[in-house]
């Protein structure tokens, strides 16, 4: 074998280089913006804070206290919940958007931005009307239902009034990338199975399911990552004087507290590290578990 | 800077010490000064307002009930017989006690004889029978049907549920008043509002008192130009500088003497409130309650008084371990410092 074939050219040389150098805007800012700071979190939680920069490190300390914390369980249990009762039912939804607006309707464009708009509204804004939409004396839900149900003051109902706001919230979303999927599947598949005389449904569950699976595995995986950091959603909706509290604290709004109302940073950096390695546990399972049900032939 | 703020900024060094920058003491009262103050006792800002806690009533809901409106000779007996005779009469809520410190039980506590922390600050009060009691009243006040319990107020709150017609009362800070003022024109004239009921049976004291704060004005003890942002803190704390603010309705300036500047931005309203209550008020009131560990503590009280008011946690339970807990929050920084 020849040296030089192993070697890049001069010119492949300079082109590698330009490739770096196209790069290097986005990867310095990953580096500033998300890695650099993550590490500083991840030392930050060995110590603690004692104001304007001050850390002392106290090793271990805050996640002992973390991990014998009731709160913290609880807020983690919250999360997982959260995550229970949005994410499947939120995905499903999205789909059946998705398909609807894939299909042959009129005003087509005017539909997919409705669907959109939740997306472009401050979700502070969002969660504001919905307050109003739940409050069990004036609220217009309990009007309709006839009911008078304590949506988001009783501990039994306010984990669903918040899980209903976060997939309203993130339907269109969804419904606009699983869209993008469902365009990518070639029209001959149906055809085909039109002749052959196949029911819709099958052709849904035979054709599209798989066609669009690996799109749909993405979404999966950004709205569960999404909703284990649920944050603003919650906060907006439940102060910290309302009863039902301690049933929908997730973990970011107990980092939220223990970091900017309490101040306490060190203890609020070991939640986001915890945080982190639940994300990372449940990412793994999910890329595990995509082997049996997402297709990646086309 | 706000008093929840000064403690931990002027610990760290970061404020400049504005002590030797005017004459204070000529002219501001002693709680504007010391909510001025870090905990070595050195003034970290110059006293910007100050303001207090009112009781605020809906005339017309007196008025159809027959009762005759709050003045200073009421105590807590005639908030809770005025709230049921309301009710009875009107079906609308009376007194609307909700959970908040500020705006709620602090000022009861106080009336009553007790404290929230002790005079030197490194203790909390819970375990005095004068707090306790207040505390247990108040809390039980929600128990009343003419009071809204602690879900309601969660989605409403008591501001909204008093300007939507749909309670007579609430505690409300004076620094809020001309905005309402403003923000609901079609209630002008339909409110006012009166001092604090006292305690009748205050454990000390004559059962007056109500929360005091005031925000100061600071700058940064490492600024590039420290005497020039000196020279205009210097003239925020003069006369002329505090009468511009009291022209503008912001807040009742700290000033003394200057209060008169504040009521006149009412002028423009056809209905005048009785805000000489309000200042009335400044006789008796307590400083805004406050230490150096408090942000260490303030929101664990919040949960324990939350849960309190579930009944997931029995008061005396509750009561316990907001004192623990402020205890040992306050000790550990005192030792740290």
């Amino acid at each position: 074998m020849k040296k030089s074939a192993l070697k890049l050219s001069a010119a492949a040389r300079r082109e590698e280089h330009w490739g770096y150098l196209m790069i290097a805007p986005t990867i310095l800012g990953l580096v500033i913006l998300n890695l650099w700071p993550f590490i500083q979190t991840i030392y930050t939680s060995f110590c603690e804070h004692l104001g304007f920069g001050h850390y002392k490190f106290i090793g271990l300390g805050n996640y002992v206290e973390m991990f014998q914390s009731p709160e913290v369980w609880r807020a983690t249990w919250n999360t997982i919940l959260f995550c229970i009762l949005t994410v499947p039912v939120g995905l499903f939804l999205s789909l059946l958007v998705a398909m609807m607006l894939n299909a042959h309707i009129r005003a087509k464009g005017l539909f997919r931005t409705i669907f959109f708009l939740p997306m472009v509204c401050a979700p502070a804004a969002v969660t504001m009307v919905w307050r109003w939409i739940f409050n069990s004396d004036y609220g217009i839900l309990n009007q309709l239902l006839g009911t008078n149900i304590n949506w988001i003051t009783d501990s039994k109902f306010v984990m669903i009034a918040c899980a209903i706001v976060a997939i309203w919230s993130n339907i269109g979303y969804d419904a606009v990338l699983l869209l993008a999927g469902l365009q990518n599947i070639s029209k001959s598949y149906y055809e085909a199975a039109e002749i052959d005389g196949t029911s819709k449904i099958n052709q849904f569950l035979q054709i599209t399911l798989p066609m669009v699976s690996p799109t749909l595995f993405v979404v999966m995986i950004m709205r569960l990552m999404s909703s284990i950091k649920v944050y603003d959603l919650i906060y907006m909706m439940v102060e910290d004087t309302n009863p039902a509290l301690t049933s929908v604290q997730s973990l970011m709004y107990l980092f939220y507290r223990e970091t900017f109302v309490a101040g306490s940073r060190g203890y609020g950096a070991a939640i986001v590290v915890w945080t982190v390695v639940l994300i990372g546990i449940i990412t793994v399972i999910q890329f595990i578990g995509q082997k049996k049900w997402v297709n990646y032939d086309v | 800077m706000h008093t929840d703020q000064i403690l931990y900024y002027s610990e760290f060094g970061m404020l400049a010490d504005v002590t030797d920058l005017f004459p204070y003491e000529d002219h501001y009262s002693e709680i504007s000064i010391s909510n001025a103050q870090g905990s070595d006792g050195r003034m970290y800002g110059v006293p910007k307002d100050k303001d207090n806690v009112c009781l605020v009533y809906n005339r017309n809901m007196f008025d159809a009930a027959g009762v005759d409106y709050p003045d200073e000779t009421w105590t807590w007996d005639d908030l809770v017989s005025a709230s049921q005779a309301i009710y009875d009469a009107t079906g609308n809520y009376g007194y609307m006690a909700y959970n908040d410190e500020q705006l709620g039980y602090h000022n009861f506590v106080y009336q009553n004889g007790g404290c929230i922390l002790t005079e030197d600050k490194t203790k909390g009060g819970f375990d005095q029978p004068a707090t306790r009691d207040a505390v247990k009243f108040y809390v039980d006040l929600q128990k009343n049907d003419w009071c809204p319990n602690q879900a309601y107020f969660a989605e409403t709150t008591p501001g909204t549920a008093f300007f939507s017609g749909k309670g007579a009362m609430f505690l409300e800070g004076s620094w809020n008043l001309l905005a309402e003022m403003t923000n609901y024109p079609d209630m002008v004239g339909q409110w006012d509002v009166a001092v604090l009921p006292a305690a009748p049976d205050p454990v000390s004291g004559d059962g007056r008192a109500t929360i005091s704060n005031g925000l100061t004005y600071a700058t940064g003890a490492h600024g590039k130009h420290l005497d020039i942002a000196l020279d205009v803190l210097k003239y925020f704390a003069g006369e002329e500088a505090q009468r511009i603010q009291g022209e503008s309705g912001a807040a009742i300036p700290a000033y003394e003497g200057l209060e008169e500047t504040w009521i006149s931005a009412f002028d423009q309203f056809g209905y005048q409130l009785d805000l000489e209550a309000v200042m009335s008020q400044f006789d008796y009131c307590i400083q805004y309650v406050n230490n150096s560990a408090r942000p260490k503590w303030k929101s664990g009280v919040v949960d324990i008084m939350t849960s309190i008011y579930n009944g997931s946690v029995d008061i005396d339970t509750g009561l316990d371990q907001i004192q623990n807990l402020i205890n040992t929050e306050t000790a550990k920084k005192l030792a740290d410092s």
